[in-house]
């Protein structure tokens, strides 16, 4: 049978699951009722209830990344933060990086690097082996800190990681088809990540109907070079499949192309399509919440430069009204974070976000036409999703991805086109150059046009590839 | 065997790892400065680095690595490469090879590491495109 947006059945549900379980050892450790139980005793230290008290109180909820493969170091990293972040405002949630093998159900090799961190002392993986570890040992890192955990690093199977994530305690997770296709993979059909994700999606819409919440982030983290129309788009979607498995808290997510005014509407468009397609479908309990993710394009290599870098993704991030900020550091391009460098970076945001938490961008002609512009395509495409898949999203979505109608730069998949091509404007936010087989109202194609030959005239250039690959290394690059 | 073709190169990321950018932009360089390319993408497995390289008789193999994990990717990619009938090809590696941080700012340990591990160049996080062109033309001795 085709994959639907809608539930799946219990019994699929359960099927699937003795296959997910059976997928590592430590999955046969996994006890539903039992792990209902275990979430309960924390009913704080949670990842939906800090980010609903964030949204009523005003505050910005800061989401430093860490990881270690060996036990010990992942466990100190994290206290060390929460030491040094001890009495600074607002709240935290950590995200611990899984390593890369893990992301890629690859738990053999994991267990090579893990050997290998735990006999050289010094970690081999880019992260922590959730699935390795299983849920007694990740129990024990959950109990012996205060901030709640949230599961980001995925990838296209991550059933079992969520399974031990939860079942050890964690409150959050990344919900996502799209980006997940379009930043990580190579080869897996649009249909089969869709059947994972529902299988995800339904697990948190099984503790949510048990009274322990879970967080159900709700990235376009992408390329890191992609239209912020397509942002939307893929979250949209992402949104409206989710809820459909009983998904009720969300915090929707976006990389960010660093340009004020356009990341700022594109945070504000999202906010208004995510309530209008959720009401136009009949949900009217989902709790909705916003973040932004740093930069994902190349940094520079130079502390002082990428510092530059994280306090001006912390400033969009409030200038939009996000309710979070994942965070990068100053390690970033040299790869995975040291705790120092990401708890000073935390520090950092944090002291933005006392100094400006009162301060949002302005109503202007510029970012009230910028929020027209988005809008027009965003609903132009999701319309056209519809049609396409005769009233049913996931068909629409599938079918979208063949036809070129959802189509970015830079993705690893074979599946998706990769027709688009987009340069930077007099001001830096992003134009198409080419918008391939997407259908981008004409209205929206002039105004590209128009933006890109602001650039055109002000640098005496014409635009074509040679102007893209300056831009792709624009943040990174340390002289001109 | 076939003759190697000094101007045609594969170029990929390995292992598990998902980075596209860096690799596109050094496509776009090695194409603009005469070098036939044959692009792997990312997330590629060692021996479709090396199966593309026989198939093309590649003068060079380019490895990207960026997520920090290379040394278990990369290992043993070089006695694959003498297995398979390809012991002088060149192979140059770069990127961000090791996790964690604090290791991978030690450079010179990560340089001698992959070159012990049979690596002929190896690339820190700063390359320029034309850095890499400039060692393959004097690598492959092409006249510039």
């Amino acid at each position: 049978m085709n994959v639907r947006c809608k539930r799946i059945s219990d019994e699929e549900f359960y099927t699937t699951r003795k296959e997910v379980l059976s997928q590592w050892p430590t999955g046969k450790d996994i006890d539903l009722a039992e792990s209902v139980a275990y979430r309960q005793q924390f009913p704080e230290k949670n990842c939906a209830v800090v980010m609903q008290k964030a949204k009523e109180n005003n505050q910005i909820i800061c989401v430093p990344q860490f990881g270690r493969a060996p036990f010990e170091a992942c466990l100190s990293g994290l206290q060390y933060m929460e030491d040094e972040l001890r009495g600074f405002n607002d709240g935290l949630i950590f995200n611990i990086f899984s390593d890369s093998y893990t992301r890629k159900s690859n738990f053999a090799l994991a267990q090579k690097g893990l050997d290998r961190s735990i006999k050289d002392g010094a970690t081999a993986l880019n992260g922590y082996p959730l699935v390795n570890y299983g849920v007694a040992q990740t129990r024990k890192l959950q109990e012996a800190i205060k901030t709640p955990l949230i599961l980001v690093t995925a990838d296209e199977d991550s059933r079992l990681q969520l399974e031990i994530a939860l079942a050890s305690g964690w409150s959050g997770y990344s919900s996502r088809t799209l980006t997940e296709v379009i930043s990580h993979c190579k080869n897996i059909p649009l249909e089969e990540m869709i059947r994972h994700e529902q299988y995800e999606d339904r697990l948190a819409g099984y503790y949510n109907e048990r009274g322990t919440p879970v967080l159900s982030h709700t990235t376009s983290n992408l390329t890191g070079y992609d239209m912020a129309a397509f942002h939307i788009i893929v979250v949209l979607t992402q949104i409206m499949m989710s809820v459909e498995q009983g998904v009720k808290h969300i915090l929707w997510c976006h990389g960010i192309n660093m340009n004020l005014v356009q990341d700022v509407a594109m945070m504000r468009v999202t906010e208004k399509l995510a309530d209008y397609y959720l009401k136009q479908r009949g949900h009217h309990d989902i709790t909705l919440t916003s973040t932004i993710y740093s930069y994902l394009g190349a940094w520079p290599p130079n502390a002082d430069a990428a510092t530059g870098l994280i306090a001006w993704n912390s400033i969009i991030g409030i200038m939009a009204g996000a309710n979070a900020i994942f965070l990068k550091c100053a390690d970033e391009a040299y790869g995975t974070p040291t705790k120092e460098s990401m708890a000073s970076a935390t520090k950092m945001c944090k002291q933005l976000i006392r100094l400006l938490r009162n301060q949002t961008l302005p109503e202007s002609p510029e970012l009230t036409l910028e929020e027209y512009m988005i809008e027009l395509e965003v609903r132009a495409v999701i319309d056209k999703l519809f049609e396409i898949g005769d009233g049913d999203l996931a068909t629409g979505m599938i079918k979208g991805v063949d036809l070129g109608f959802l189509d970015t730069m830079f993705s690893p998949w074979r599946w998706l086109k990769g027709n688009v091509l987009m340069v930077r404007d007099a001001r830096g936010a992003l134009r198409y150059l080419d918008h391939g087989n997407i259908p981008v109202p004409q209205e929206v194609i002039a105004f590209n046009k128009e933006k890109i030959a602001d650039r055109e005239r002000r640098d005496n250039i014409t635009a074509d590839l040679n102007t893209l690959i300056q831009d792709v290394g624009w943040a990174s690059r340390l002289k001109d | 065997m076939a003759e190697i073709d000094k101007k045609t190169i594969v170029l990929g990321t390995i292992g598990s790892d998902a980075h596209m950018i860096g690799i596109w932009v050094i496509r776009k360089a090695l194409e603009a400065a005469g070098f036939k390319v044959i692009f792997l993408g990312a997330v590629v497995p060692q021996e479709e680095f090396i199966n593309a390289a026989i198939e093309s008789n590649a003068g060079a193999i380019l490895v990207s690595s960026l997520y920090g994990m290379g040394p278990i990717d990369c290992e043993g990619m070089r006695q694959k490469c003498i297995e398979s009938g390809l012991s002088d090809v060149l192979l140059y590696v770069g990127g961000c090879l090791v996790a964690p941080a604090e290791v991978a700012k030690k450079w010179q340990v990560v340089h001698d590491q992959f070159i012990q591990m049979g690596f002929s160049r190896v690339f820190p996080n700063d390359t320029l495109p034309e850095d890499i062109i400039k060692a393959l033309n004097q690598d492959l001795r092409i006249a510039e």
